[in-house]
């Protein structure tokens, strides 16, 4: 079966996200995309999402969203170790490391904090917004589920 | 004096509910007062309870001792047991003390609490599959009766999101349009900003909160909220007042913002989304679903083009979107 337009765009945001090419670097994406099997109306259609989704905003924010997540050791960027709260970021790692987060939760946990200053929130409020996010995470009627998860492993933090 | 009954009854339901962590089924208010023995009525009187309860209102209870929780308790749910769970049967000292520590805390709060059957209860959410049991409210309850439009979307707004959230609060507020949101960032405090942003003296703005009224969430939108409740409209929630936010709390609360309003508008949402709850709530309850057509093609609005591919309404302009949605409303 042939490779669609959209797996063409997810194939650019990795390249974008994992090998650090700019959208500049068109030619040498396309190039890319072909030597992976895409055909080139496929690839004409992804960059042409792109541009319709670069004028929504923050098309590297959106090619981000759709890259696949890495296993792995996590580097945090500088701005994130700057603006998310130890208290939030020591919760996360925790979940992470207690299996109650898997690493696509905790990235959109991630992706959710990006534009906050979280630095001087309360336990109460990181408390809700992790509950928050995982509510949406778990909207396939699970949320009750991941109360449980969080109460078994993290008890003091869902008391 | 049925119906005062039957408001104690559903308050100490309500309060045993919050506590067990599960939704009760309320009794039928007919079927309660064909129910009721004569001995309650008896021990309802005065004479045993030494109370005078002509309102029928949960005035009293606000002042009222442990002792007096106490008594009601253990009159009411040994007498009903085909309402009262047995789990709640079991421990009535200690739900005594929640029900007084409950209202002891809607008290210091100043905030007004409607059972279910209570007058003030908004009719509209009643007619839910699994209505709250009861409400607490800072600010203006009234608002809750009068015909609204929810406004929902996502927290990670884009830019086109948030002004046609705040354009449409702005209108709506002009328009006296009362609109319930969740206060979270992004779509919900736009709309209710906008509102504020008005020079009206009244804005009718409704904030559900997931947690209890003592605990706002997000923190860093407390401002807005205080000055919702400075501006005339209200904050409400089916919690205990203290109570933090769990992840089911958000979906639990979802149902009650589509299920207070005639409609919902869907502003921002992503394919997998709190938004997508409150529209698939909204449509489950016989409401209208509406959602707003992005400008460009979004990968954060792929949720608003599956809302129109199930046949949501779309809207263009927040000033069209207004104009009518005010006249659905007096219609």
């Amino acid at each position: 079966m042939p490779k669609s337009w959209w797996d063409a765009v997810r194939e650019i945001a990795s390249l974008v996200v994992r090998d650090g090419l700019h959208q500049a670097d068109e030619g040498v994406m396309r190039r890319a995309l072909l030597s992976s099997g895409f055909e080139e109306e496929a690839i004409i259609k992804a960059f042409d999402w792109i541009d319709h989704a670069e004028r929504s905003g923050n098309v590297l924010e959106a090619l981000v969203m759709l890259a696949p997540r890495p296993e792995g050791i996590r580097v945090a960027h500088p701005m994130e170790r700057m603006f998310v709260s130890d208290r939030l970021w020591n919760e996360i790692g925790r979940a992470r490391q207690r299996e109650v987060m898997n690493t696509d939760l905790a990235e959109r946990v991630l992706e959710g904090i990006r534009a906050l200053d979280t630095r001087d929130w309360e336990d109460n409020e990181v408390r809700s917004f992790i509950a928050d996010l995982m509510a949406d995470a778990t909207v396939s009627g699970d949320a009750s589920r991941a109360e449980q998860i969080l109460k078994d492993q993290l008890p003091e933090f869902y008391s | 004096m049925s119906i005062q009954i039957l408001n104690f009854t559903t308050a100490i339901l309500h309060v045993a509910s919050q506590h067990l962590n599960r939704w009760i089924r309320p009794p039928d208010p007919t079927v309660f007062a064909a129910s009721l023995s004569p001995d309650i009525f008896g021990l309802w009187g005065g004479e045993h309870l030494d109370l005078d309860l002509q309102s029928g209102q949960l005035s009293e209870p606000l002042s009222a001792s442990q002792n007096f929780w106490r008594e009601v308790v253990s009159t009411l749910v040994p007498a009903m047991p085909e309402i009262f769970p047995p789990k709640i049967r079991s421990d009535l000292d200690g739900l005594a003390r929640l029900c007084y520590e409950f209202f002891c805390e809607v008290r210091q709060a100043s905030a007004t609490y409607l059972a279910i059957w209570d007058e003030g209860y908004p009719a509209l959410l009643r007619q839910i599959v699994d209505p709250p049991l009861g409400l607490t409210v800072t600010g203006d309850a009234t608002l809750l009766c009068r015909p609204s439009v929810a406004v929902v979307g996502s927290r990670f707004a884009a830019n086109w999101a948030i002004d046609w959230a705040s354009e449409f609060g702005r209108l709506a507020t002009a328009a006296d349009i009362p609109v319930v949101s969740g206060g979270a960032y992004g779509c919900d405090a736009a709309v209710h900003t906008g509102m504020l942003t008005t020079q009206f003296d009244r804005v009718p703005a409704l904030a559900v909160f997931a947690g209890g009224l003592g605990m706002p969430y997000p923190r860093h939108n407390i401002r807005l909220f205080e000055d919702i409740v400075a501006s005339g409209g209200c904050l409400v929630s089916e919690r205990f007042i203290g109570a933090g936010c769990r992840p089911h709390d958000f979906l639990a609360r979802n149902r009650i913002i589509s299920g207070l309003s005639l409609g919902t508008i869907i502003v921002q949402a992503a394919e997998r989304s709190g938004a997508m709850v409150t529209a698939r709530f909204a449509g489950d309850q016989g409401r209208e679903v509406w959602v707003v057509r992005p400008p460009y093609s979004d990968v954060r609005a792929a949720g608003n083009e599956a809302l129109v591919t199930d046949g949501a309404l779309v809207l263009g302009r927040p000033v069209d979107a207004a104009l009518e949605l005010a006249a659905a409303l007096m219609s």
